[in-house]
């Protein structure tokens, strides 16, 4: 089934020379701190936590995003954090090409791949590694530290793995984001 | 574009394939439920001279909902030129890995590692989650300053934890002397559990007895061959099963079914499991052998050297509204794809362009139904007026296509200008359609 064109009002987002296009009615903390890959899309009442950085100096980016990302409505990207030898610091996130994030979905993962589709409402737990070309169902709850491996759905809670995706999920998720970016169009 | 098969969709096209053994065999039933449209796109590549056999297609079938796929699902073998579905295709395993520490593993230790991660992968017995190393030590230390930084790189010793149901592995009793090589030091223990010395036993036996009843050369020690299967073989069990007899209904209350058949004991039994290893597979078509899909070698990859996938060969059929079915148009002819069409603009369907039309004067007495035309896709009018309300609603969608190997008339695309020189032909014959067909180029 196609999807239809989603119309926005003007004035509630802000788009950048890349095309990414950044609700004003969303909360992005830490904005120097933040890398859009171009044409993505943070819809309302997101909330991005750029200013979670590592302790001390150094490696200012926080959470990378690549290219015709998707952050649905409500959703939230923490960076992971941990205390090693003694010491508390956040960790830095990154987030690949044509990710789509479901509505209401807690990401505070390690690495997310391209071609990746996480579902509404799903939790993804800290230092999770979610490789490419993968589907995180509805309602999943991804525990801590997870490696969720290429060509797979998860589902369930705590999420495990219940089928392979096929072959051709890259060209269907790039289609999907791509048709998704242009069909999010402005009205007055 | 119904893509993945997400049944919760309100219509979605489903292909059907034309494996010999489905379509012989339809019988008609009377469930129908969603609206699906289900198109029988495999059809045997004929001339146009010949007439496609139209095969028997029952939608109302109950072997449709696994003779029909999501076109993500199908393969297109450019060698028959037909399309594949799942249960056409051979598979070969090309590499084992494990899906948690993404590390290969050699095709020669997997059976003596029983094809199970022999590193530092374990499942909780519970939850059947990732279970991760905690050293007892530094549990302790948290808040000590990093100045006892050698009491803590030795920390043992080191136990299994479950950050989902908070198990560990002190709970039965199990400790490692060292945070590597866990399942090293597992493997004696796991060598004497009594189902596994049942199994090997087991397997010892039977490949006695290939290698008694079969002259050496002919038959790989498959297990799954075992000749003169129908002659009694004495086997006597080397493990006797506890009678246990508070298990069953200690079973019977578990909550989780995957742990009662993965290890069919009490709680304080429950021991951690190393990680089953997963595969990348070569997938082949059954009749001609022709590679379908090749996989890249290394477990972390997710190129293909080979992908013979249908979504780049055939048609697609969408839907974007779901309505009444009626076709207006009985038969209809979409244009093949052509190069110089994929530059054209993203296509915005918009009421206003529902006058535009491509077609030429040839097509013209078709264009009744035609909903709009451009390029190298078509969309038609299609209303549905189900005679009472039912929860889901098929219809059958007959397409066929001819195609012409895109080498054949190379020399004439590389000249193409004008629409009389296209690579690939597609005539449609189609009785009834819904929404959006399109035809892709076959690139061989």
């Amino acid at each position: 089934m196609e999807p239809p064109i989603v119309y926005y009002p003007r004035i509630e987002y802000i788009e950048t020379d890349t095309g990414n296009k950044v609700s004003r009615k969303s909360v992005i903390c830490g904005s120097q701190n933040i890398i859009l890959g171009g044409k993505t899309i943070i819809q309302t009442d997101c909330v991005i936590r750029g200013d979670l950085r590592r302790t001390g100096g150094g490696h200012a980016v926080v959470v990378a995003i690549g290219r015709y990302c998707l952050l649905s409505k409500g959703s939230i990207i923490r960076p992971p954090y941990k205390t090693y030898k003694g010491i508390f610091s956040y960790y830095p996130m990154k987030i690949g090409d044509h990710v789509s994030i479901g509505e209401g979905s807690i990401v505070e993962a390690a690495t997310i791949g391209s071609f990746v589709h996480i579902g509404k409402n799903c939790v993804i737990g800290r230092f999770a590694i979610i490789k490419d070309c993968c589907r995180i169902e509805d309602n999943t709850v991804i525990p801590p530290n997870t490696v969720v491996p290429s060509f797979s759905i998860y589902d369930g809670s705590p999420g495990v793995f219940v089928d392979e995706l096929p072959e051709c999920v890259q060209d269907l998720y790039e289609t999907k984001t791509k048709e998704y970016y242009t069909k999010f169009q402005p009205k007055d | 574009m119904s893509t993945l098969p997400d049944t919760r969709q309100l219509a979605y096209v489903h292909y059907h394939c034309l494996c010999p053994d489905v379509y012989n065999k339809s019988t008609s039933s009377s469930t129908t439920t969603n609206t699906t449209i289900v198109a029988n796109a495999d059809e045997p590549i004929t001339e146009k001279t010949k007439i496609p056999k139209i095969p028997q297609f029952d939608v109302n079938s109950p072997r449709v909902n696994f003779s029909t796929f999501p076109i993500s699902k199908l393969y297109f073998c450019d060698d028959c030129h037909q399309i594949r579905c799942p249960r056409c295709v051979q598979e070969e395993i090309v590499c084992y890995y494990c899906p948690n520490c993404l590390f290969e593993v050699p095709t020669a230790s997997v059976k003596s590692e029983r094809n199970r991660c022999a590193r530092n992968c374990f499942q909780c017995p519970i939850c059947q989650n990732t279970l991760s190393v905690t050293a007892s030590a530094e549990a302790q230390s948290v808040t000590t300053v990093p100045s006892s930084l050698s009491m803590m790189a030795s920390g043992a010793p080191f136990y299994l934890t479950c950050g989902v149901c908070r198990w560990d592995s002190q709970e039965i009793g199990m400790n490692f002397e060292k945070a590597t090589g866990l399942a090293l030091q597992l493997q004696k223990t796991e060598d004497e559990k009594p189902d596994v010395k049942e199994f090997d036993h087991l397997k010892e036996h039977f490949e006695k007895h290939i290698r008694q009843n079969t002259p050496s050369t002919s038959l790989p020690s498959s297990l799954l061959s075992i000749p003169g299967m129908s002659i009694s073989i004495e086997y006597e069990a080397i493990t006797k099963v506890e009678n246990d007899t508070g298990l069953i209904e200690d079973l019977a209350q578990l909550k989780v079914i995957n742990q009662s058949y993965d290890q069919p004991y009490k709680v304080e039994r429950l021991q951690p499991q190393r990680i089953h290893l997963r595969t990348k597979r070569i997938k082949r078509c059954r009749s001609c052998r022709h590679i379908l899909i090749k996989p890249e070698q290394k477990a972390q990859a997710t190129r293909f050297k080979i992908k013979l996938v249908a979504l780049k060969f055939t048609k697609t059929i969408s839907q974007s509204k779901n309505s009444n079915i009626e076709i207006l148009a009985p038969n209809f002819y979409i244009s093949p794809y052509n190069d110089i069409w994929e530059y054209e603009e993203p296509e915005l369907v918009s009421a206003k362009s529902r006058s535009h039309s491509s077609s030429s004067g040839a097509n013209a007495k078709n264009d009744i139904g035609i909903y709009e035309r451009r390029g190298n896709y078509t969309s038609i009018i299609v209303e549905i007026t189900p005679l009472s309300e039912v929860e889901e609603f098929k219809f059958p969608l007959l397409v066929t296509y001819t195609t012409k190997s895109y080498v054949v008339n190379q020399n004439a695309v590389k000249a193409a200008s004008s629409r009389s020189s296209i690579s690939i032909s597609h005539s449609h014959s189609g009785s009834n359609v819904g929404g959006n067909v399109r035809s892709a180029g076959g690139k061989s």
